[in-house]
């Protein structure tokens, strides 16, 4: 199949520079998979699992919330942080997640900090997902 | 005049100074070049960011968004980035002068301060301002969460009205040498919508030519723009701190040639004196024998 280039770019660093066949993203409104020559996109993502294929088989990386920008031979995601699923610490993300889970439940879903811990435990829910695969 | 083991003393403890100096050196220097890489590995994102932020802010015809812009002016909240530790020149002095100087030359304005590092947190504490956070930026290297968590807290005081304007005040990396003091506006964000630079051109065209945007348009910036705030104070929080490497390595440097010509100098002196007292001795002999020749 057809390869396009897909770029992972974090603050911190660049996470991801691959040829790959599909990636599979988290889209603020639904997990989306885009191949090459797709039409130009800038989505929202939120926090979640992206899934490539590159020649050497499947990555898995667990990301926080940014953007997808995506061009006919090249996609870009902008995230706030990316983790190869390799990277991940099983156990520490589990640990993370009931951390997080717990923060979540003492606070009602009005409190002003409400999105941010709901937003953090997305992305520990992504982390231990990485991590399983 | 001072003894011969006065001398030696002093020499010894400013070589120990000068030990002290030269490992400080060393160690700047390699968190100089880790801070740099920072920056480096920054790059990409925060351009990017930008290129989007500019390209849309000037294509979203309801650019509305708060952060914008507020229409209202009066308080401010002025964020500080010093260092937590000092020994590096006139780094943190310049900025705490500058800080002062926004105060004094905006008397119309109520200035909050909001204080990054120790060595701000103990200038202001003698000081009359008002304060609303101070924290030290800790041992660990910069990371984006601390930002974020910054980042947040500002945009909460922005949004509920304590400030009505925010203002950055951070050394900016130049090279080892040259640090540049900036005042750097970031709330309401200012998106750069000249035609100039050539990426935001490309990026014109490519939202002419049909862009779809994810949920939309609006929501796309909404959700940029916190980001946009985030990646500015990370900017200037890796900068402050290559600067800080940077200024305490050239300080350490001069100091440690400053240590090399002092010993030098009291060398010559110890020397002289020693020269002299076996002078002395040699006269008191010779002195002697000539008494008894006699």
């Amino acid at each position: 199949m057809a390869k396009f280039n897909l770029e992972i770019v974090t603050p911190q660093r660049i996470a991801l520079n691959e040829e790959v066949e599909i990636v599979t993203a988290p889209g603020a409104d639904g997990e989306f998979g885009v191949l090459r020559d797709h039409t130009l996109v800038i989505s929202v993502l939120k926090p979640g699992v992206v899934t490539c294929e590159t020649s050497s088989g499947t990555l898995t990386l667990a990301v926080g919330s940014g953007y997808a920008e995506v061009y006919p031979e090249k996609t870009m995601l902008l995230v706030d942080s990316a983790e190869l699923s390799t990277e991940i610490d099983s156990e520490e993300a589990a640990s993370t997640l009931r951390e997080a889970e717990e923060k979540l439940s003492g606070v009602s879903d009005d409190a002003h900090d409400y999105k941010k811990l709901l937003i953090s435990k997305e992305h520990a829910e992504a982390r231990v997902e990485a991590a399983g695969n | 005049m001072a003894t011969l083991s006065d001398i030696k003393r002093r020499i010894s403890s400013v070589k120990n100074t000068q030990q002290i100096t030269k490992a400080m050196k060393m160690v700047s220097a390699a968190k100089l070049r880790r801070a740099q890489e920072g920056i480096e590995a920054a790059r990409p994102y925060a351009s990017k960011i930008k290129e989007l932020m500019d390209g849309l802010s000037k294509h979203t015809k309801s650019a509305t968004h708060p952060l914008l812009s507020k229409g209202k002016r009066g308080k401010v909240e002025l964020i500080v980035v010093t260092s937590d530790r000092g020994l590096c020149g006139g780094f943190n002095t310049n900025i705490l002068r500058a800080a002062e100087k926004f105060i004094r030359e905006n008397p119309d304005l109520e200035v909050s301060i909001n204080i990054l590092g120790r060595r701000a947190v103990d200038y202001f504490k003698r000081r009359e301002y008002p304060v609303i956070a101070k924290q030290a930026l800790g041992n660990k290297r910069p990371d984006y969460g601390f930002a974020e968590d910054v980042a947040d807290k500002v945009i909460e005081r922005y949004l509920d009205d304590s400030s009505d304007e925010t203002y950055i005040i951070y050394g900016e990396f130049v090279s080892a040498m040259t640090q540049n003091t900036v005042v750097q506006k970031i709330l309401p964000v200012v998106a750069d919508t000249s035609e100039g630079s050539k990426e935001s051109q490309d990026l014109d065209n490519k939202i002419e030519h049909g862009f779809t945007f994810e949920p939309s348009e609006e929501e796309v910036l909404a959700s940029l723009l916190p980001k946009y705030v985030i990646v500015q104070i990370f900017r200037a929080i890796l900068d402050s701190s290559a600067s800080e490497h940077g200024a305490r390595m050239t300080a350490m440097e001069s100091a440690s040639r400053n240590a090399s010509d002092m010993i030098a100098k009291l060398t010559l002196i110890y020397n002289r004196a020693r020269q002299a007292a076996i002078t002395k001795e040699l006269m008191e002999i010779i002195g002697g024998a000539e008494a008894l020749k006699g």
